[in-house]
């Protein structure tokens, strides 16, 4: 065997053992991706500028992602929310459930909603948190319970809401606890359960408090 | 405008979108071995019956790692999606910034 011959071989040994590349190493010449344990799709709401829009023309799908790669990809290359415009939002919801309560996946269920003073970027990283604890699946139970969370720009304040699939109290106190933690909350920061068989009740009030 | 895409190389939406669709799934995430410097998934967050579980300090180590660019395929089918209607943003921005 040549020199060349035994040095090619040895190319071939080392680069046979060592574990397949992942984007952390290699963004153009990875060879795994790391799987979400579920699809999520990011909705958007576009603020209306005139009356003739409904929410249908407002509220559209904008991508899908099923792996930590696609996440990143997608959340480098849209708005952060402190670029986004006053009534608009942010949805990321599991699957194909759509982000309204009238959707059977939700109908049964009901959102913790926090509202937060927060504005630039400290919204940026509360967004990016929540997402993170949402996706990688560690805010959640083991039967899974979230369906979505929505952040929504809003003048009186931004707002965060988890999307839940029931209302087992249990369940919904567990990820509450891990919500807050997630958003930074101290004592006096209060998030509230609302069920969306409430949605249409101006006067609801939430059935949990933490 | 109407500029040409300058194709330097470096990994773009669409192009990782293709090359997603060519490699396999990491099988279990726990057992994966991680070169030096980067921290493997936190076993803490390992559930009984999902099988694809990250912690927040994993799924972060991308941020800085890992760049995509946006290229004019991808902002058109997706990208433009997020519309921000003229004379409406940063409405929202932190009084404290520039």
């Amino acid at each position: 065997m040549s020199v060349e011959e035994v040095s090619q071989k040895l190319e071939t040994v080392s680069v046979s053992d060592d574990t397949p590349k992942t984007v952390l190493t290699d963004s153009n010449n990875f060879e795994v991706k790391h799987p979400l344990n579920s699809k999520w799709t990011l909705w958007y709401t576009k603020p209306a500028v005139d009356k003739s829009e409904s929410w249908s023309d407002l509220l559209r799908p904008v991508t899908s992602f099923e792996t930590v790669e696609e996440f990143w990809a997608i959340i480098q290359n849209i708005p952060e929310p402190h670029e986004l415009p006053l009534k608009s939002d942010y949805h990321v919801f599991r699957g194909d459930i759509r982000p309204e309560w009238e959707d059977t996946a939700n109908s049964k269920g009901g959102k913790w909603s926090f509202q937060i003073r927060s504005k630039g970027s400290e919204i940026d990283e509360l967004w990016l948190r929540t997402l993170l604890a949402v996706i990688g699946e560690t805010i959640d139970e083991e039967e899974s319970e979230i369906n979505g969370v929505v952040l929504s720009i809003r003048k009186g304040g931004n707002k965060f809401a988890l999307w839940t699939k029931s209302e087992n109290e249990q369940a919904l106190r567990n990820i509450g606890a891990k919500f807050k933690q997630v958003l930074k909350l101290t004592e006096d920061g209060h998030l509230e359960f609302y069920p969306h068989s409430s949605a249409n009740n101006r006067n609801a009030q939430p059935t949990i408090t933490l | 405008e109407e500029e040409e895409e300058i194709d330097d190389g470096s990994m773009t939406v669409s192009k990782l979108l293709e090359r997603l669709k060519e490699v396999p799934p990491i099988d279990d995430i726990y057992s994966f071995k991680y070169p030096e410097g980067i921290e493997g998934p936190n076993p803490i967050y390992k559930k009984e019956n999902v099988k694809y579980t990250y912690g927040p300090t994993f799924i972060l180590q991308f941020k800085d790692r890992f760049k995509v660019k946006a290229d004019k395929a991808w902002i058109q089918s997706t990208g433009s999606k997020v519309v921000i209607p003229v004379g409406m943003n940063k409405s929202n921005k932190s009084s404290r910034e520039p």
